[in-house]
């Protein structure tokens, strides 16, 4: 069984609810990054529960994880959280 | 000494000075003086200094409530850039190739931010410096320049200047970050007479923690270069900001580092054989900003000084040159000197044919764009 | 005090100079042009003026350029801070070229405020906010507005607070360009309208006075109320409908002058303005009806 991955946000990020989506500015780009609803509840989810978000592990299914891991991975293109490296 | 002060109607002109030399001074400003104060604060880019020097001295409360909103947006503005830097060369990290001769090496503003400086995060800094090894040059350029750095718009005669003669490429600028980055390989032209050697800087350089790959200069490399810069360079707008940067450093390293600072910064001063501008700047500094300078220090940088009427003219140019003018007139006089100091810092860089090149292309550009 | 006549005015401006307070600023005028006087004196009411004392946001020179042709086609400089600025314009242009150039402060050396190009207007302490680029039609509707019972903030500039995220008012009069100058004689035959100026960079210009002093002191300020994004469509019908809140946002971005500078809090700043806000696009080609639709506008909460 693969270790579970663990996320932070990216210290530099704030995000508001605007409208029906979020939007997430990186402090450091300068970026805007418009987010869908869910994307934006999986970033507030990592920011309050920072020391132990496991994603895969907290999915209840396979297809719910493979939709966090999708969104998990677009979030960490755009530098707005990061994968903690188990030391 | 042989620089004298001017009495009576250079108060003015001087308040910026004296409010950095003298923090304390901010808090007891009356209105119709922050009314001077801003315009030449922000004509040499301190304003956002300025506002960190209040604040030190908790004296906020007793500034005109407009002056002090300037100050505010010059703050949050200074606090913004430092933020877009280091991001900027987190981004530069991972853009630059391995295995390279010496990690290449941040300079000026970049390397404070790197190096911790504390006066870093409030100081304006526009773009990246960066020295490599003069073997590693072309390998740096093409992986930039595969990462999205290319050269900014220039004309051929523009570009033969830098590569040829000058100490740097011509600037670059990233293609979707728009930021801009002057790639160096020596801190003084190649055609300057004395050109100090750069590998002495990369041997000695310090590394980032934060930045893998790359190194800022040791403490007394960049105080040496902060004042080659310095007098070197041709902006003298923002000569009062380059003579607070050197301030600053000075006061910083002497107070963490004590003797051994000092020691190194006579040192590698005759090593990079810029004793006379570090000489120059240091005893600027000292006249000016009251920046503790150990009198055997100060002693030891003029055993190289020249003869008395040359060493004189110096330090009254560079004084008069970076008076600020902002609120008025540009004097006659600060433009006579800048003009001087121009011509000499090119007259150091380039032998005198080139000059005279150079400055008849100028010319003809600026002829041929004017109204 | 100083005198408020255009023949004091002149006085002053030639002499010490004065301080022309509009909104939070306070800049330091001097100018050796009967014109500049002739146009503050018919577009600032008497209180705005001050005299050359204490400290200022800007100081500003408008006079003629060194060595400059005397007779033939003479020309005006603007300088700040003693620096010139902008490019000599013909002398007779040197009333718009202030008004210009005190924008040009604002929006290059401000940044206690966030900054967006936008027309405001506000009702019972209400903020109406238009942006746009110069063009949209933004100008006539603000000045149309202005005339009907609107209270004017600033028809270019929109000055929202770091602190609160209320709009301040900038206490300008509105700049009319080109065919807008008739149109709104027309709409308010009332309307104090200045000297025209022909042949500018942006055709012929002229001022509208502020019908009622625009909101002066900083106290008064205005609560985000509706974000309203307009455009001028020969022959089209009226038509004010919903923009989602994430469009109008990146559309008020667009329009900013110190996003990038202000970075974090200017995010926070501006989706909390989205958020406050109404969000409605505003395509028209009758000011009567533009002007009727944005004046039944409610505040929902």
């Amino acid at each position: 069984m693969a270790v579970p991955q663990r996320w932070i946000v990216d210290p530099r990020v704030v995000w508001c609810r605007v409208g029906g989506s979020v939007l997430a500015y990186h402090g450091g780009s300068g970026d805007t990054h418009l987010l869908t609803a869910s994307a934006g509840e999986l970033l507030a989810r990592i920011d309050a529960d920072a020391d132990r978000f496991a994603p895969v592990v907290d999915a209840a299914s396979a297809a719910e994880a493979a939709a966090m891991t999708e969104t998990l991975d677009a979030l960490a293109e755009a530098e707005l959280v990061h994968r903690v490296v188990p030391s | 000494m042989i620089w004298k002060r001017r009495s009576g109607g250079s108060d003015r002109s001087e308040l910026l000075i004296d409010c950095l030399a003298r923090p304390a001074r901010l808090g007891e400003l009356a209105p119709e003086q922050w009314d001077r104060l801003i315009p030449q604060a922000r004509e040499a880019r301190l304003l956002a200094t300025l506002e960190a020097l209040l604040a030190e001295q908790g004296g906020q409360g007793r500034a005109p409530g407009a002056a002090r909103d300037h100050l505010r947006g010059a703050g949050l503005a200074a606090q913004r850039r430092a933020d877009a830097l280091e991001w900027e060369l987190s981004r530069l990290v991972t853009e630059l190739p391995g295995g390279l001769a010496a990690p290449p090496l941040l300079l000026k503003g970049a390397a404070y931010l790197a190096a911790g400086l504390p006066h870093a995060r409030t100081r304006h800094c526009a773009d990246i410096d960066l020295l490599v090894a003069r073997t590693d040059l072309e390998r740096v350029e093409r992986m930039l320049f595969w990462a999205g750095w290319q050269p900014a718009g220039l004309d051929a005669y523009d570009e033969r200047y830098y590569r040829e003669w000058m100490h740097q490429l011509p600037p670059l600028q990233h293609r979707r970050r728009g930021s801009t980055l002057d790639l160096h390989h020596n801190i003084l032209p190649a055609t300057a007479r004395r050109p100090p050697d750069p590998r002495l800087l990369l041997d000695r350089a310090v590394a980032t923690p934060g930045l893998p790959g790359l190194t800022v200069p040791a403490p007394a490399h960049l105080a040496i270069h902060c004042a080659v810069h310095l007098l070197a360079d041709t902006e003298w707008d923002k000569a009062v900001r380059d003579f607070h940067d050197l301030d600053r450093i000075l006061r910083h390293y002497g107070a963490h580092e004590g003797d051994a600072f000092w020691q190194e910064l006579v040192g590698e001063a005759v090593r990079l054989r810029c004793e006379r501008p570090v000489d120059h700047a240091v005893r600027h500094v000292q006249a000016r900003f009251g920046t503790p300078v150990p009198p055997a220090v100060a002693a030891a940088l003029a055993r190289r000084r020249p003869a008395a009427p040359v060493a004189g003219l110096m330090v009254r140019a560079v004084d008069g040159a970076s008076r600020p003018c902002a609120g008025g007139e540009q004097p006659r006089r600060t433009r006579a000197w800048r003009a001087l100091l121009f011509v000499r810092a090119h007259w150091l860089r380039m032998p005198p044919l080139l000059l005279l090149r150079h400055v008849i292309h100028k010319a003809r550009v600026a002829r041929a764009e004017g109204p | 005090m100083t005198a408020t006549t255009a023949n004091g005015l002149a006085a002053d401006l030639a002499g010490p100079g004065l301080t022309l307070v509009t909104g939070p600023f306070r800049s330091r005028i001097r100018a050796r042009l009967a014109t500049v006087a002739a146009g503050l004196a018919s577009l600032y009411p008497p209180d705005a003026f001050e005299p050359a004392t204490g400290f200022a946001d800007f100081h500003v020179a408008l006079d003629r350029p060194v060595g400059a042709r005397r007779w033939y086609r003479p020309q005006v400089r603007f300088r700040f801070d003693g620096r010139e600025v902008f490019r000599p314009l013909p002398r007779p242009q040197a009333y718009p070229m202030l008004e210009w150039g005190l924008n040009w402060c604002v929006t290059t050396q401000i940044n206690h405020y966030l900054l967006f190009h936008a027309a405001v207007l506000a009702r019972a302490g209400r903020a109406l906010i238009l942006p746009g680029e110069p063009g949209v039609g933004k100008s006539t509707l603000c000045a149309a507005l202005a005339s009907r019972g609107w209270e004017l903030l600033s028809d270019e500039i929109a000055l929202v607070a770091l602190d609160t995220g209320h709009l301040h008012g900038l206490g300008r009069p509105v700049s009319l360009k080109n065919a807008a100058i008739d149109v709104i004689r027309r709409f308010a035959p009332d309307a104090v309208i200045g000297a025209t100026c022909h042949d500018t960079l942006k055709g012929t210009v002229a001022h509208l006075r502020a019908p009622r002093r625009g909101a002066l002191q900083a106290a008064d300020a205005a609560c985000p109320t509706w974000l309203v994004f307009p455009r001028f469509i020969p022959g089209a019908p009226t038509r004010l409908q919903t923009e989602t809140r994430e469009r109008g946002f990146f559309r008020l971005v667009d329009n900013a002058f110190n996003f990038t500078t202000l970075g974090t809090l200017a995010f926070e700043r501006t989706t909390d303005l989205v958020n406050r806000s109404t969000c409605l696009d505003l395509t028209y080609s009758d000011l009567e009806e533009a002007v009727g639709r944005l004046g039944s506008l409610r505040a929902v909460d």
